[in-house]
Formats: structure tokens, C-alpha cells, sequence
């Protein structure tokens, strides 16, 4: 499963280890809350499709 | 003295390099150098400009991530063996370099400039003065 997390200013680091790391801790945090264990993806601001009407955030990309 | 870099976040995906370049060359804004570094998932694109501050407000305006980081322009002689000398001397003095790339538009006259990123920029200054390291002034690193 991948979750795309969009960057924003207030968490965006220069340093590529910095990035990579908060990339693992996000991973970390979801697989500790949900039991879960997904890819965590950084994306562009803004990149990911608002919703005005009923939130469909989860893609089932799945060939079933 | 301290430049300041503007470091931009890139997607891994098609076009993420050509827009800001064509978001900044519509302000009238000259890359004058810049460093891309990169990793499976995404990039992180460095570079200097002349008006840093309207150029981060340019990038921003067109839904980008920018952040301002400062970074020091030493000299080095621009001959086999002038970078390791100078890293030999940052190396003693115990500063931690995060990355390093080259000005080329700012070298001149036997010598080269290259951009660093220390951990601590303002110890970074003062220890490379102790250490007779030349820090290059803003009217020796901009071209003219």
C-alpha cells in the first residue's frame, strides 16, 4: 500500500536525510497506529485531488 | 559571507525539472549555478540566483516548495590537489560538511569557488578565517 504525503513548507528540509527520515518516521507511525505497513511517498504541494463532495482518498488499484 | 541558496523539493515525475526553469526564465531570473541531488523517490534541486527573495516569491507563486539555506563560497586554487587541500584544512578544523558543489561562473584568475553547506555556517566562518581559508566576498562570487 502507498500513501502519498504532500510536502509542505513548514516540514520541507534541505538535507535529503532529513527528508528520508521523516519519510521512515511517517512509515513507523502508521504501521504502529494501524498495524499496517505502507510506502510512504512524498509529493509536490497541492498534487493530490481535493474533493468537494465525498472524500474518496483511497485508490484500489487492485486487478481482482 | 553567506550566500543564499534556494533549495526547491522535486517529485519524481516528468517535468518537475522544467518548470521551475521556465517559472523563473518568465521572471527574467539567471541560474547562475546549481547542484540536483537525488534519490529513488524524489529530488531536491539547489541553486543560486541574484535575487534569491523574488525568486523563492516566484517559485512559491507557482506552487512550489522552496526554503532558503545559507552557504559559504571558499576559494580554492583551481589546479589538481586545490579542493583536497582546502578539505584537508576544513577536515582539521572540524567542520562538518553536508554537500559541496562548484561556482564555475565565479571562477577566475587560477582560482575556483565552491559552494558548502556546513552544519553551523557562522562557526564554518569563523573557523575557515582562522584556518587562512579565503570565504570569497558577494562582489568576487556574482558574475559581473
Amino acid at each position: 500500500m502507498e500513501v502519498k504525503v504532500e510536502v509542505t513548507p513548514e516540514f520541507f528540509s534541505d538535507e535529503i536525510r532529513k527528508l528520508e527520515a521523516l519519510q521512515h518516521q511517517l512509515e513507523a507511525s502508521i504501521e504502529n497506529i494501524l498495524g499496517i505497513r505502507v510506502k510512504v511517498t512524498l509529493v509536490q504541494p497541492r498534487s493530490l485531488a481535493r474533493s468537494e463532495g465525498k472524500a474518496r482518498r483511497v485508490s484500489d488499484l487492485r486487478s481482482i | 559571507m553567506k550566500l543564499q541558496q534556494l533549495s526547491l523539493f522535486l517529485e519524481n515525475k516528468p517535468g518537475v525539472l522544467r518548470e521551475p526553469c521556465e517559472a523563473l526564465a518568465a521572471a527574467g531570473i539567471d541560474l547562475l549555478t546549481m547542484s540536483l541531488a537525488d534519490t529513488a523517490q524524489f529530488g531536491i534541486l539547489r541553486f543560486i540566483v541574484r535575487d534569491p527573495v523574488r525568486a523563492k516569491q516566484v517559485l512559491e507563486d507557482a506552487g512550489m516548495v522552496v526554503r532558503m539555506t545559507e552557504v559559504v563560497p571558499v576559494e580554492v586554487d583551481n589546479k589538481p590537489g586545490g579542493l583536497a587541500r582546502a578539505l584537508g584544512a576544513i577536515e582539521a578544523a572540524g567542520l562538518g560538511v553536508e554537500y559541496m558543489y562548484d561556482f564555475g561562473a565565479a571562477s577566475r584568475g587560477g582560482k575556483a569557488a565552491i559552494v558548502f553547506r556546513f552544519e553551523d555556517p557562522d562557526a564554518a566562518l569563523a573557523a575557515l578565517h582562522a584556518a587562512g581559508i579565503k570565504v570569497m566576498t558577494g562582489e568576487e562570487i556574482l558574475p559581473q
